[in-house]
């Protein structure tokens, strides 16, 4: 398990992600924050499909961002992520957006988790998934 | 106080919308504020393309969600977009989703969106504009 508090993912952005004005649509950073987010559990060493299939999951209970510059078709974008908050039953996800080629920070987002079961009723997140996410926390 | 104080559409769950867990997609109820957000503008008597064809756009600048119950495919969830407050060059729009049939409160929202010209800097929102929204505010 790697004691990395900070996941980079690499992403480049396509055109169905641009809109009319021809950059990245606020809603699909959103998306980018999932994709960082799946990558982020698995360099913890949590495999969320398979987590999924154990009977557990989470659902987002709230999700934000601030957008400081646009995103445009074929640019290199690096998501970093770092857990925010651990509690009983949700953790909190930040995330930054950053324009690999020129280092600068597109946008920074938070995202709330709590873990539910298969029915969809929140339980305490599993001790061990618990541990790990104090450990990794960013201080 | 004249003018409308919201705007609300309503929408019917479309399949593509919904994700593994069988609920819609976090990221979808973005584009549904944005639907309402498109009602609210032309319920104040403009259609928001009016406002970029005078040069003015309203980019998010910042977003923010909570969501309290899934909405599932065919389910029609009614979105209701209204002016939250206003600056001098910013705006801030909060939004809610319920679902039709029983009232129930699904997600919840905000976003910011600041008045820039077509270079991308901020400006003072047009007086015109202003008075549409004056006309709107929530008491």
């Amino acid at each position: 398990m790697s004691d990395a508090h900070e996941v980079a993912t690499e992403l480049r952005v396509r055109y169905a992600e641009t809109d009319a004005q021809g950059i990245v649509n606020d809603a699909n950073y959103f998306v980018w924050f999932e994709v960082a987010r799946v990558n982020y559990l698995k360099a913890l060493g949590l495999n969320y499909a398979e987590l999924e299939r154990s009977g557990l999951g989470f659902v987002i209970a709230e999700a934000s961002c601030r957008y400081y510059a646009p995103a445009h078709f074929d640019e290199a974008i690096i998501v970093k992520t770092w857990v925010e908050e651990v509690k009983n039953r949700s953790f909190s996800l930040g995330y930054q957006v950053v324009n690999q080629d020129s280092g600068q920070a597109l946008a920074t987002g938070k995202t709330v988790q709590v873990f539910v079961d298969a029915s969809g009723r929140p339980i305490p997140i599993p001790a061990q998934i618990r541990d790990s996410f104090a450990r990794h926390k960013r201080a | 106080m004249a003018g409308t104080a919201s705007a609300e559409v309503t929408l019917r769950v479309r399949y593509a919308e919904t994700d593994a867990m069988g609920v819609v997609y976090h990221a979808n109820y973005l584009i549904w504020f944005e639907v309402a957000r498109g009602e609210l503008f032309s319920q104040c008597g403009t259609d928001y393309t009016h406002w970029e064809k005078q040069g003015y756009y309203l980019p998010v600048t910042e977003i923010s969600a909570r969501y309290l119950a899934p909405a599932r495919y065919s389910d029609d969830v009614v979105v209701r977009a209204w002016l939250d407050s206003f600056r001098s060059r910013q705006i801030v729009l909060a939004y809610e989703a319920r679902d039709r049939q029983t009232g129930q409160l699904l997600a919840a929202g905000k976003t910011v969106h600041v008045c820039v010209n077509c270079q991308g800097r901020a400006v003072p929102i047009p007086a015109d504009m202003r008075a549409l929204f004056e006309g709107s505010l929530e008491t």
